[in-house]
Order: structure tokens, then sequence, then C-alpha cells
């Protein structure tokens, strides 16, 4: 057992193999050995590793991916099985939280998930449409923006 | 900018001394609390600016090299402390830094691992070649620690290696680490013609190659000097052996084969003549374990069997030699066939066996073998120049096997003499010869009714059958056929006899192709009392089988013919039977009807029609055994004459013999070197038509060929029949080119095609 420490404090006791689905606690362990100390997460509220936990829980006994496989050709978004779309299914705060906790934490499965619903959100949608949902500023001049557009031209469905 | 620029020095500063008490004291552990703030912070670092894609990435180039710096200034101060060590310190001293390093690189990759993620990859993405942080960290090793020391290791690992070998006590993980250490700094080489192991090989395996040539050199040359090289050879193979264990011990499994050839080369190799001479004296000592030990060393290095496999191969054909040498000769130079025969298959298996325990059977020892074995017995003392003569000798003792009168009673025995005697056919090279002969000494057998037993005799072909083929036993099988459908048919013939001779008649229908007898070739005109017999069963014959033509063959037949003799002071008469052949049958036939008694030669030669040569021969057995004497034309005996065409005879009626029965069937000498010469020459007949018939079969399939591959193509086929002779092969091919199965390309002089 393991004991993760979130940044508020709150500890959550885990079984190891859940633990080691984070490519970094699973090689601090390695390195460092276990002891009952607590692992802290500075980075990660509790609500955020709870969430992170229900994940790993769930995907325990998923086959690990081939360590750095950064270039993932097989990110096909619209491959999502229903209980991670059902995971997924939170307000965009928490979206980008965990985003960001599992690029943090070197989940790599679940940082690819979070990217594929992220990408899923943009799919269909205008540049200004994008901003708006992101509640993005452009900092593009009229000008600029006009020759993006032209450049990008061949992309665009017609 | 400011405000991250301010927080990439705060972070900085924190991550140097958090990577310094990493490199430094990895082995008192690291917290989980220091080993989290370190990633977050190198990790937020990377974050830092992310308004702004770029700068992230300027600040993550910025870590990458400040990371390197720092880790180049521990290791430099690092070596100086490791190069104050020599010996075997100093190899504990770098085995127990390099442990420490890897940790440490294991924990620095993780806690970069931001860095690896996003800085490297998108440096590889641009194409520019960056390592990762770990191969950074061994690298960084390599250049500032190894480069810098390797010599002094090397010196200091190959003198602990020395000291083992003197059956010291050594630390071997130092040693072993310092190994792994090298694979490891090799695995991050990116120089392509480089291999993996190329560092290991190059500064490690090297160098103990080179201390293992000195050592081992140095070694011999100090044994040798006050021992023998047959005390050398016999502490070899324990010194290889833990050799053998220690590299496993303490280098990479790729030194191996390396290492061991060398010490291999020093301690055996080097002295391959001596070794080579030491076998030669334990064969002559018949010396089963120290043969098997050399057997052994010589294995190790390549191609070490080859030289002794050639001596041993002229040590065998020299005994074989010499043992046939001994074999004692009778007056006229002919060896006792079983004799020689035993000699032989006692030298055979006596090198079976050492090449089975000794050198197990490995296949340049069965070649070597074999190769000895046919050099002796197709060439030696006793056979001559002759080609023909092993297959003779083999055939005399075939036959004394299986004639009625040999000495071996047992079955079993038989057995085993028969299975020896193919032993000893298999190295025969003019196998066709053996299978001339065998036919013919089987027809005697059979015609003569003198085999032991047809078990023993089909047992026979049914091994030769394996060894020469089908063709051959064929017809041996064919004429066992023919004897015992004569049993039936002469058993009908009885039944149905018209002739109301007295004579007890039989006879032997035999298929001319499968025989190898031939119709005599003089004349014989049959006594009337067998004529007609003969008439009758001819007569028999041919009504059961229309169209078949019978020869009789008289030189093979025989007769039992009564004699009664009164005993003159009025006794009981004797009866003698003698055994004779038809001819002389028929000569003493003569005498019944003769007026007085008397029979003159030209009477005889004139009644039977028979040459000269059978009635001389008849007449001088008849008048040994004082059965006919010889008189003159009025009856008187006379004394110590020569028969001549002048003689005249008379039925000796004072016959007295101890023996009732008596053979005078004897075989004439010159009939005996008759068949001698016609199984010989039918020899070379069926070797004309069987190298003809191989040449046309070889044209046949490579359509063109030039003459020296056809020569050596049809040698090849043939030989395990027996070895054609080049000469016989040229005759054949332009006996071809005569009857146009072949021509000369034109243009060549020695090239041939194939005309269909």
């Amino acid at each position: 057992m393991v004991v993760l420490k979130g940044s508020d404090g709150q500890l959550f006791v885990v079984e190891r193999p859940i633990a080691e689905k984070s490519a970094l606690i699973k090689s601090m362990l390695e390195d460092v050995g276990e002891s009952d100390d607590p692992i802290p997460i500075p980075n990660v509220n509790s609500e955020v590793l709870k969430k992170i936990i229900e994940y790993c829980e769930y995907h325990k006994n998923d086959v690990v991916p081939a360590a750095d496989t950064y270039d993932d050709a097989a990110n096909i978004s619209d491959k999502i099985s229903p209980w991670d779309k059902n995971f997924m299914n939170v307000d965009q705060e928490m979206l980008f939280e965990l985003l960001t906790a599992s690029n943090y934490l070197d989940i790599k499965p679940l940082l690819d998930l979070g990217c594929k619903t992220v990408a899923n959100m943009m799919k269909g949608k205008s540049a200004e449409e994008i901003r708006k949902l992101f509640n993005i500023t452009s900092d593009f001049t009229p000008e600029e923006e006009e020759q993006i557009r032209k450049e990008n031209e061949w992309a665009e469905d017609r | 900018m400011n405000n991250s620029n301010r927080g990439f020095e705060e972070v900085s500063t924190f991550l140097k001394d958090g990577i310094n008490q990493i490199l430094q004291r990895v082995d008192e552990g690291v917290s989980y609390d220091r080993y989290m703030n370190l990633y977050t912070g190198a990790s937020l670092t990377n974050t830092i600016g992310a308004g702004s894609h770029k700068g992230a990435h300027i600040l993550g180039g910025q870590l990458y090299s400040k990371l390197w710096e720092q880790v180049k200034d521990h290791n430099t101060k690092l070596l100086k402390n490791i190069s104050a060590y020599d010996g075997k310190l100093l190899l504990k001293k770098y085995e127990e830094e390099w442990k420490k390093y890897v940790l440490a690189s294991s924990i620095l990759r993780q806690v970069f691992s931001y860095v690896n993620r996003h800085w490297v990859k998108r440096e590889h993405d641009e194409g520019r070649l960056v390592k990762d942080i770990y191969s950074l960290m061994i690298s960084e090793w390599n250049d500032s620690v190894f480069t810098g020391i390797n010599e002094k290791l090397i010196i200091a690992a190959n003198s602990e290696i020395e000291n083992w070998r003197n059956n010291e006590i050594v630390e071997t993980t130092p040693i072993k680490t310092l190994t792994d250490s090298c694979i490891v700094l090799g695995s991050v080489n990116t120089k392509s013609d480089y291999s993996e192991i190329y560092t290991y090989k190059k500064y490690f395996e090297e160098p103990v190659i080179q201390g293992t040539i000195e050592y081992y050199t140095k070694e011999s040359k100090k044994y040798l000097s006050s021992h023998t090289i047959k005390e050398f050879i016999k502490t070899v193979e324990p010194i290889l052996i833990a050799e053998e264990s220690r590299i496993e011990k303490i280098l990479h499994n790729s030194s191996f084969t390396p290492v061991m050839q060398a010490a291999e080369k020093v301690l055996i190799q080097d002295h391959l003549q001596n070794y080579e001479a030491e076998f030669v004296s334990f064969l002559e000592n018949y010396v089963v374990d120290d043969l098997y030990l050399i057997f052994r060393l010589l294995s190790r290095i390549p191609n070490g069997l080859v030289g002794s496999q050639s001596l041993f191969q002229e040590f065998v054909n020299s005994t074989g030699l010499s043992a046939i040498e001994k074999i004692p000769l009778d007056k006229d130079d002919n060896v006792d066939p079983t004799l020689y025969v035993e000699k032989l298959i006692e030298v055979h298996d006596v090198y079976s066996h050492l090449t089975k325990v000794s050198f197990l059977n490995n296949p340049g020892f069965t070649m070597a073998l074999d190769r000895a074995f046919k050099e002796f017995v197709n060439k030696n003392s006793v056979c001559k120049g002759s080609t023909s003569k092993p297959s003779e000798i083999l055939n005399r003792h075939c036959d004394s096997l299986l004639k009625k009168g040999a000495k071996i009673a047992d079955e079993s025995q038989l057995e085993t003499r028969l299975n020896q005697s193919i032993t000893i056919l298999r190295y025969i090279e003019d196998r066709d010869a053996f299978q001339d002969l065998y036919r013919r000494s089987l027809s005697r057998r059979l015609v003569n009714e003198q085999s032991v037993s047809f078990d023993a005799e089909k047992s026979m072909i049914a091994k030769l059958k394996e060894l020469c083929g089908f063709d051959f036993t064929n017809k041996l099988t064919r004429m066992f056929n023919d004897i015992e459908i004569n049993q039936e048919l002469n058993s009908s013939y009885r039944e149905l006899d018209s002739s109301q001779s007295n004579i007890d008649f039989s006879s032997k229908i035999l298929n001319t192709a499968a025989w190898p007898l031939s119709a005599p070739k003089h004349n014989f005109n049959l006594p009337h009392d067998l004529s007609k017999i003969v008439d009758s069963y001819t007569g028999f014959y041919t009504k059961r089988h229309q169209g078949r033509k019978l020869n009789w063959l008289w030189q093979y037949s025989k007769a039992d013919l009564k004699l009664t003799l009164k005993q003159k002071p009025s006794g009981a008469p004797i009866t003698y039977i003698f055994t004779v052949s038809t001819f002389q049958y028929a000569i003493l036939s003569l005498f019944n009807t003769a007026e007085d008694g008397i029979v003159s030669y030209a009477s005889v030669s004139q009644t039977t029609g028979l040459p000269s040569n059978v009635i001389d021969a008849a007449f001088s057995i008849f008048t040994k055994s004082k059965l006919i004497l010889i008189v003159d034309s009025t009856g008187s005996p006379i004394e110590d004459k020569k028969v001549t065409p002048e003689s005249f005879f008379k039925l000796n009626t004072g016959f007295k013999s101890k023996k009732l029965k008596m053979n005078l069937n004897m075989p004439l000498k010159a009939d005996q070197k008759k068949e001698a010469i016609e199984a010989s020459k039918a020899i070379r007949e069926d070797r004309r038509i069987v190298i003809q018939a191989a040449i046309v079969r070889i044209m046949k399939t490579k359509k063109s060929l030039k003459h020296s591959l056809l020569v050596n193509e049809t040698i090849s086929q043939l030989i395990s029949r027996f070895k054609p002779s080049v000469p016989d092969i040229k005759r054949a091919i332009d006996a071809l080119i005569d009857m146009e199965y072949i021509e000369r390309a034109s243009g060549t002089t020695d090239t041939y095609n194939y005309l269909a």
C-alpha cells in the first residue's frame, strides 16, 4: 500500500500497482524504495487526485503501453469507451486540472484521454466558436488572421 | 518575462542543491518529499512562461545545460578522487562510485522527465541530436570519468584476474561491475558504426585477452621447464575448466569464446605438434583414457582434430597391414581365407571400439577409420596389386562358412561370422567382383547340394541386399526359387515316369538368366540308358511348359554307381558305391558291354565323343584308385603305364577298399582355373556395360559436359560397386561415340554432347 498526499494535505491509501499507473510514482518507488511516508503530490488537489485514483483503479488491469511512445499514431479521437466518456463528463475547469495533473504525474493513457476529449470538443467548430468555448481572446490583427485563413484554406470543410 | 526569469533563478538554485545532494549522497537515500519537490521544481520551470510557448522551451534548454554542467563538475572532482586509488582498492572504489552514479542517474532521469518529454522531444522533432537525460548522464561518466581512468582500471582488473588464476582469493564483484559499466557506457554511444559493446570490447576485453595470452605463455613455459609434455597435457583441461568458470563470473558472455580461444591457443594450438606426437604414442600403447583426453582438448581449437585424424588413419592402416603380413601363407602363397578375415575383423573391432570410446564416434575419426580400412583391405601384402583378390578371399571365406562340412555348428556363431563378412565387404572397393564370385559359389553350392542350410543362405542374401542392392540379390533369390520349384517338379516326374528305367533320376531346371552357368563347350554322346530318361523327361517338361528349351549341362551332373564284386575265396559279395560325374559314368558304362571286359581308349573317345582331356582325367583317377587297370590289347596288366590314346583298359575285379563309398568326381584343376578366368572376364564385360550405362545416364541429364567432369561424375556414380579406371571410362566414351549416343562438341577437344 502506498499513501498519496494531495496539495491540501488529504491522504489517500491505494494499492501500489494502482499508484504505479503514474510513471512518476513508479520510477520513484523503484529508485528510492517503498516506505510508510506519504508521497506528496504538491501540484494536485485532493478533489482532482481522487478523480485520478478512480481512473487508475478502473484501468488497473490495462496493458501498460510501451514507454516513451511520444508519437502515438493511434490517437483516434472518436475511439473512447463509454466508461471513459462518462468519466470525462466534467466541467471545463476539472477537465484542464485533469490534463495538467496527468501530465505532471505522467499517466499517459489519461493524458491521451483528456486530449481526445478536448479535441472532440473542438471538432467541427470555427476558430471563432473555439475561442468562445475556451474563453480565448484573439491576439491576431485582422490582417494576420486573413493571412492565416488563406494559408489554411485547403484544410477547410467545404 | 522579468517575473518568470526571477522565478527561474529561484527554482534553479533550489534544483542545484537538490541535484548535488543526489549526486553526492544518493547512497544515504532520498526522501519522497525531496524527490517530489525536485520533480515539481523541474516541471514548474518547464511550465513557467506557459503563456508563451517559446519561453518555456528556452527554459527547458537552460535547465538541461545547467544540469550537464553541474554533472560535469561533479564528475571531474570524482575522477580526481578515484584516481588516488590503485589495484583492487581502485576497483572497489570504482564499483562504489559507479553504483551510486547509476542510481543518481535514474532518479535524475525521472526528476527531469519533463525535460525529456518536452524539451528533448521537441529538439528531436526538429532534427537536433540531443541525448535524453539518462544517456547524457551515462555518456558524461564515460567522457569525464571512464576515459580518464580506464587504463588504470584494466591494469588493476588484469592483475586481480592473475591473482585469481594463481588461486588467491579474489573479490569478483568489482570486476563484474566494471564489465557491466563498460556495457552500459557502450549502450549510450551514438556513433552508428560502433556496436553496443564496442566500449567493452576495446577497453576491457582486448586487454583481458592480451593478459590471458601473456599469463599462460609465461606459465606454460615455466611448467614445461620442469615437466614432460605428457604431464603438461594432463594439466591443461582442469586449467581451462577453471578459466571457463572465471570468465562466466566476471566477463560479459560475449567474451567467453574469444578469451577461451586465447587461452586455448596458448595451451593447445601452440603445442599442437607435441600433442600429436603424444597422440601417436597413446595410440601405440592403446591408452583409451588419454586418447579421449587429447580428443577433448584438440576438439577445442579450430581444425584441431585434422592432424590427429590423419595420424589415426595412418596408424590403423599400418596396424592392419602388419597384422596381415603376419598371417602365414601356404606353399602356393595362398592365405587361409578364414584366418585372413578373422585378422581383419580383429583390427576392425579394436579400432571401432576405440573410435567409439575415445573419439565419441566423431565423424572425422569415423571417416579416418573407414579410409584406413579401405586402404589396407584393398591393398596389402596378400592381395598384392590385384583388385579382385580381396573379393576372392572373402568369397572363399563365405563359401567355407556356408558349405556343408563347415566347422561351425552353432547357428548364432555362423550368423556372427556372416555379419563379419559383410563388415569386410563394406570396405572392398571392387564389390562387383565379389558379387560375381559369390553368385558362382552359391550356384555351385546349390547345384551340388552342398549348402549347409537354406536359412543361413537366405539370411546372407538379406544382408547382401542391404549392402549391394536389390539388383544383385534379385538373381540370387531367383536361383533359390528355381531350386524350390525343382523339388516339386522332380516328384511329379517320378509319378509319371514312363521310361521304366532302373535309374533313379532327378534334375534341376535352372533359369539361364539367373544362373552363372553355361552349356559344355565340347561334344558328349549320352549313353543309351541315360538318353532314354532324358527324352522322357524332356517330353514331360515341355508338356508342362510349352516353348521352353532345355539345355543339359552335363558337366554339372553326377551319378551314384553301384559295383558289386565277388570275393575270391567264396566270401560274401561286397557292394561299393562310387560317386562319379556323368562323363565318368558314360565311360564306365562302356565296361558293361565290352567284349572280354576290355575297352580301348579309341572306342571311349568314339562312343562318348568326349575330348581327350576329360577322358584322360577320368582314367587317371580310375587307375589311381585301382578301379580300372591299364592293360594291353589281350587284357594282360601293364605296370606303371601312362594313359595314352593307344591304351586299353579293364575293370579291376579284384578291387578292394576299406571305404564302401567313394567320390571319384574330382573337379579338374584346369576347370577351376578356367572358372576363375571366366569370372574375371564376366566381371570385365559387366563393368564395360555398367560404365557405358552410367555415362549415358549422366549425359542424358547434363546434355553437354567436359571430359574431366564426366570422368569424375562417372567414378562417383559407380564407386559403391567398384572403382572404374580412367582408361576404362575413356574406352567406354569412345564406344559410345561410335554408337552415336554422344558426340564431341564441334570446335572443342574436351566436351561431349548427348545425342537424343
